[in-house]
């Protein structure tokens, strides 16, 4: 009998044992997730995830989870978007593991997808790769968008409709990046966003070809700054990295195709390569007046109309317009850091936002039937079950 | 050194030429310049560039391939024309283009 006692005591602190062990673990397995970067607690800059969420012997991990907004669109929600990217990031930095509650999301454009995702990849690759993750959306629509686009793979959500459930009026491809200059990308990415029933005249289909290989020229040049990296290893993933999302909707009749870089931004590169008194004139500004992030952009532009004596200074941004002025519809955005700019129907105008966007980020929106140059009336089409 | 020389860039280098220098890849300006236009214009009195079949071409690419052969000293003030003939008849502005960049070199040059 007393043998017997014994033997069961042994068992209970066994599993007692067991149970100290497996608490260790996952406490040293948080302490390492948070060292991943090298970055310290980072005082109240982040909410803390409530201990009760803590499950001993299941999964190691405490996740906050951040409740992404209603809708994410750069267009009239720049500023809540570029505050949701800054407070997963600053979760993160405080020793936070994330999980993006994507619940109550509505609608989600394709700008600030790119956006969300090119973030999303570069804190990956920042913090661990295992200490963001999100959740599945209620509607489906925003469900199809997030799998076909591939942002749950880069999450590691496992799709529950798989890519397969898109519909002939509404197509995306899954984002593309890279850290060099591949023209093959831009290619495949037309060809395949187009499919075998849609095709864009050889014009129009280079000048996409100029636009996006101009974009990931100036990323390769000047887009990041060595001195931005939180690691060696981190600029060895980043440095010259890009995203690329494209999608075709034929009941709202618009080609969409987004490119984006996490560098430091046109108002910081512009500086490099234009004296400022350069850029006032191009502005039209008074001398020591210091042009604001809007300001620069516009100056990019206007600095790629001007013949300067710099020696190959390039057409700036002026490659990346040339697509609305050859379809002769369509609207231009760029986003950097504060400054946006919005080039389209013979107008451009610049702004200064209160949100920062962390790098640059072109939108390029096209009435499809102009970037095809077909009659409107052959893509109108059955409606699309899904939107 | 024989009168013409002709280089069909879409057949003779990349369908897809992309970025300025080396540095941006096999298919930049300057791989181009370097690798075929150079040698060319040592061959020949005269260089045809047929510029069709490709599947487009950025600023950077034109401006280091062409204008960049005033940079190199390849081809000196007022030469260009005489000694490149470009031909594009899918994008007829593409001469004019390049013609500017290398006016704009031209017009550098000419200052210094």
């Amino acid at each position: 009998m007393a043998k017997k006692i014994s033997r069961v005591k042994a068992g209970v602190q066994t599993r007692l044992e067991l149970r100290r062990w497996q608490t260790r673990l996952a406490e040293k397995a948080g302490r390492k997730a948070r060292r991943v970067g090298g970055q310290k607690r980072h005082g109240h800059a982040a909410p803390r995830p409530s201990r009760s969420k803590r499950s001993i012997g299941q999964s190691a991990k405490v996740w906050l989870d951040l409740a992404v907004p209603e809708t994410l669109d750069l267009v009239g929600g720049h500023d809540e978007v570029c505050a949701f990217v800054q407070q997963i990031k600053a979760s993160l930095k405080a020793g936070n593991n994330v999980r993006l509650l994507f619940d109550q999301v509505q609608r989600i454009r394709l700008g600030a997808l790119t956006y969300m995702l090119g973030q999303m990849q570069k804190l990956r690759f920042e913090y661990g790769e295992d200490r963001l993750t999100g959740s599945y959306p209620k509607k489906a629509p925003v469900e199809r968008l997030l799998s076909a686009t591939g942002f749950y793979h880069l999450l590691k959500v496992k799709s529950r409709d798989g890519d397969s459930k898109q519909s002939r009026q509404s197509r995306y491809i899954r984002f593309r990046s890279d850290q060099k200059i591949n023209a093959s990308e831009i290619t495949q990415v037309r060809d395949e966003i187009l499919g075998q029933d849609l095709k864009m005249p050889p014009l129009i289909a280079k000048t996409v070809f100029r636009a996006v290989s101009e974009a990931m020229t100036n990323v390769n040049h000047h887009g990041y700054d060595k001195k931005s990296f939180r690691s060696a290893q981190v600029a060895g993933i980043l440095r010259g990295r890009w995203w690329m999302l494209a999608t075709l909707n034929l009941t709202n009749n618009m080609f969409k195709l987004v490119f984006y870089d996490a560098g430091v931004g046109i108002p910081s590169t512009l500086p490099r390569k234009y004296p400022l008194e350069l850029i006032r004139q191009a502005l039209a500004l008074l001398p020591g007046f210091q042009p604001d992030d809007g300001q620069m952009i516009a100056a990019a532009m206007a600095l790629g109309r001007t013949r300067t004596e710099l020696q190959n200074r390039g057409k700036g941004l002026l490659d990346l317009a040339k697509l609305i002025d050859i379809v002769g519809d369509g609207r231009m955005r760029i986003y950097s850091r504060r400054g946006t700019l919005t080039y389209g129907a013979g107008e451009q105008s610049a702004m200064n936002e209160h949100g920062f966007l962390e790098g640059t980020l072109i939108e390029w929106d096209l009435p499809l039937h102009k970037a095809l140059n077909v009659p409107l009336e052959s893509l109108k089409n059955v409606a699309d079950p899904y939107d | 050194m024989s009168p013409t020389h002709t280089i069909n860039v879409a057949r003779d280098f990349s369908k897809e030429p992309i970025g300025r220098y080396t540095t941006d890849g096999e298919s930049s300006g300057e791989v181009f310049r370097v690798k075929l236009l150079a040698p060319a214009l040592c061959d020949a009195e005269v260089v045809r560039v047929i510029l069709d079949g490709t599947e487009g071409y950025g600023s950077s690419f034109l401006d280091e391939a062409f204008a960049g052969l005033l940079r190199a000293r390849i081809l000196r003030v007022g030469e260009f024309d005489r000694r490149i003939e470009l031909v594009s008849e899918e994008d007829p502005s593409l001469k004019k283009e390049v013609q500017d960049y290398v006016a704009q070199e031209e017009a550098r040059q000419r200052s210094r």
